[in-house]
């Protein structure tokens, strides 16, 4: 019953609707879906014209981005307001090096407070299915289980 | 021809911390293999393995992967570029299935330049990856034997996952943005699987430094082979050029002047290249460097014959 209601229902459309409109004006969201603001200084990296989940990319210079000069780059921002008191509220001097896995685009166009509640991804963005993505610690799980 | 299970040479070499050269071949836009030779040629001796471009600044050449499997049969040994930008994570994987079974074991990372830069501005940029999860995606094909979704390499469900032996790299900008934030991205790489790293052209020493220093303090460059990249620019003109329509080029002005100012201006590229090639070899524990001829190929068994890196006699077809 919950999931009729949720997934086609009403309240889906409603909730979304809000989450889309206030992100929107808010981060200049693009409803990928899997939100990974809290791990990005609070700036979407999808608004970067390479859409780069890990920047910035090597055209970025001087903090201006390789394919709008006139813009700047998205991921010097991301970087240099990761280094700032305020975004330690979510710990994003440890965020900042891990690696953001690539956009499931099974997820595109949803909720993303939806794919939370319905354990598709954790609050930081990151996807735990139906899409698990490789796993950035390979070689080190590799290594241990050797060792 | 490459055993299945047999990784490359430029991986062994690297691991052995023996010196390397890596020089860049831009594929033609003439479905003419032959007009290749003569690049290759020049490439017979003293360079280990040779970067094939995948569309460089996004305009339209032969595949990467077609020129790869050339430069394979003639006996020499390719590193296939691969772009984020014109394939999704499906067609990358096929892409490296094929090049695996055609024996292409080193592998490029990239994201790409954007498509506007080129010849088909109106064509649909992919980027379903960046480049740090197509490193990632190489490593799992690697270490693990698994596709990208998940499935193994494998033709039936009883069969062992295959795992393809690829030495993955990936590019590096050594100047342009803060050091610390460049430091950043090369560790998430490393962390990735990378195991080699080749940088864009270094002009600016002072640059240099300073992200060297910043990779040491990430702990970068215990870790991975790292690769200077050298561009003797042809002329003044050609430099500008790069300057303004390459994206990621940093020229200090200081640099762009002597250039300019020189009598033979490419005769004082090449003397800058081969400045900064003894600057850096003396300077940092790097790997080898990775040498941007552009066309003119003939000026890398010269720079290569200056600094003495370049045998005697071209070692036996593999």
């Amino acid at each position: 019953m919950f999931n009729r209601v949720w997934t086609k229902g009403r309240l889906y459309r409603i909730l979304f609707g809000f989450e889309e409109w206030a992100k929107k004006r808010v981060f200049g969201c693009h409803s990928c879906g899997q939100c990974v603001l809290r791990s990005t200084s609070l700036v979407c990296p999808q608004s970067c014209p390479k859409q780069m989940r890990n920047g910035p990319c090597g055209g970025s210079m001087f903090g201006k981005c390789e394919v709008f000069p006139d813009r700047d780059c998205v991921w010097t921002k991301i970087h240099e307001r990761a280094d700032m008191a305020p975004m330690q509220v979510f710990d994003m001097s440890e965020k900042i090096v891990k690696i953001q896995p690539a956009v499931d685009w099974s997820l595109v166009g949803t909720s993303a407070v939806g794919s939370i509640l319905e354990g598709k991804t954790d609050r930081n963005g990151g996807i735990l299915s139906p899409h698990p993505v490789p796993n950035p610690e390979i070689d080190q799980i590799i290594a241990s289980s050797q060792a | 021809m490459t055993a299945l299970n047999d990784t490359s040479n430029l991986y062994k070499k690297l691991k052995n911390g023996e010196f390397v050269i890596t020089a860049e071949l831009s594929p033609p836009k003439v479905p003419d293999l032959s007009r290749l030779d003569k690049h290759l040629a020049h490439y017979r001796r003293g360079v280990d393995a040779i970067n094939v471009l995948d569309m460089p600044s996004a305009t339209l050449r032969m595949s990467s992967i077609g020129t790869a499997i050339y430069v394979k049969q003639q006996g020499l040994e390719p590193v296939m570029q691969m772009t984020c930008r014109d394939r999704s994570k499906l067609g990358m994987q096929a892409d490296l299935i094929s090049a695996y079974a055609h024996g292409i074991r080193n592998i490029l990372c990239l994201t790409g330049d954007y498509v506007t830069f080129g010849d088909h501005p109106m064509s649909k940029p992919v980027y379903d990856m960046d480049s740090t999860n197509a490193i990632m995606m190489v490593n799992q094909l690697r270490r693990l034997g698994k596709a990208y979704g998940g499935g193994a390499i494998a033709d039936s469900p009883k069969e062992e996952p295959f795992r393809m032996q690829w030495c993955i790299g990936g590019a590096a900008n050594p100047a342009g943005n803060k050091p610390e934030h460049l430091a950043r991205v090369m560790a998430k790489k490393v962390a990735a699987g990378v195991d080699f790293l080749q940088t864009q052209p270094v002009y600016d020493l002072d640059a240099f430094d300073k992200w060297w220093k910043a990779l040491e303090r990430e702990g970068v460059t215990k870790k991975v082979s790292i690769l200077p990249g050298i561009l003797p620019p042809r002329s003044h003109k050609g430099l500008e050029f790069m300057m303004q329509h390459v994206p990621g080029i940093w020229v200090p002005p200081a640099v762009e002047k002597r250039i300019r100012e020189a009598q033979d201006q490419k005769q004082e590229a090449l003397e800058l290249a081969l400045e900064t090639m003894r600057t850096l070899k003396e300077r940092y524990p790097i790997a080898g460097f990775h040498i941007y001829p552009l066309a003119w190929t003939e000026n890398v068994p010269y720079l290569l014959g200056e600094l003495g890196l370049l045998p005697a006699e071209a070692p036996a077809a593999a």
